[in-house]
């Protein structure tokens, strides 16, 4: 499991290798979550996030679209040094509303 | 040793993925990368290698040959991959090359491979040719 609820507020775990192989994985289990819980904010914890690609971002921009279509905001915590860097490049900074510690 | 060299031949499936970058990992092992170097080699060849799986072969499976040399400098060892795949190819490099292109709407894509792909490695070149494949080559110098 990727995800979890607090309150109203969904985590996601971003765990292990952020790959093409997981990410379809973690994109099904947050849609399914969302399709039966109404949330005020998504929130993708990278603390033990291992190997990442491209695919993370893809992933992050993703989420942003279905926080967005779900009323909700996006947050992005724990995120290390590498994981800045590809999010900077991938231009996720530059999404509105988004929050990233 | 002043060169080395593996050729391995995989299937395009997305569990090769991980395999394929920890393979290379393993291979500049000798050269005693930095963590920081070893984790740019393994995101190149990762986009490299996912891209065979999804835009080359549509995700429907295929044949994957990577190539790796090690050599020896004064100063450095130049590492070397070349990852190809036989399938459909590209039609317009240069634009696929461009940041946040992307030609995939079933999936999320970023368009961010490439880019990269040049970013995390000191060269690289594509070949490629529609229904034929397509020949990705990149180097990165690792220094001593
Ligand atoms: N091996 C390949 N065979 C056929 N087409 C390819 C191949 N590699 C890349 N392409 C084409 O080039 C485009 C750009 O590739 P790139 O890796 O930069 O982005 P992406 O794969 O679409 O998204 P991302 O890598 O961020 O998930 C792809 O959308 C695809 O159309
Ligand atoms: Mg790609």
């Amino acid at each position: 499991m990727y995800t979890r609820l607090e309150g109203e507020c969904l985590m996601i775990e971003m765990k292990g290798d952020i790959d093409h192989h997981h990410a379809s994985r973690i994109r099904e289990e947050v849609k399914l979550m969302l399709s039966f819980h109404p949330v005020r904010e998504v929130v993708m914890d990278f603390k033990d996030a291992g190997f990442m690609d491209s695919s993370a971002i893809g992933l992050v921009l993703g989420r942003y679209i279905d926080a967005n279509e779900a009323g909700a905001g996006l947050k992005l915590i724990n995120t290390g040094e590498r994981v800045k860097k590809m999010l900077k490049l991938g231009g996720i900074y530059k999404l509105k509303g988004i929050v990233i510690e | 040793m002043d060169k080395l060299k593996t050729k391995i031949e995989f299937d395009a499936v997305s569990d090769n993925e991980a395999f394929a970058r920890i393979a290379a990992a393993a291979f500049v092992l000798k050269a005693d990368p930095l963590v920081e170097t070893m984790e740019d080699i393994k995101t190149a060849v990762s986009e490299a290698v996912t891209n065979c799986v999804i835009h080359g072969y549509g995700n429907s499976g295929g044949r994957i040959v990577m190539e790796m040399e090690l050599e020896k400098e004064e100063d450095a060892y130049i590492f070397s991959v070349v990852i190809e795949d036989f399938g459909k190819g590209i039609k317009d490099v240069v634009k696929a090359r461009e940041p946040m292109y992307s030609e995939c709407s079933e999936e999320e894509r970023s368009g961010m491979g490439f880019t990269f792909m040049e970013l995390f490695m000191d060269e690289l070149t594509v070949d490629s040719t529609l229904g034929k494949g397509t020949k990705v080559c990149m180097r990165k110098k690792i220094m001593d």
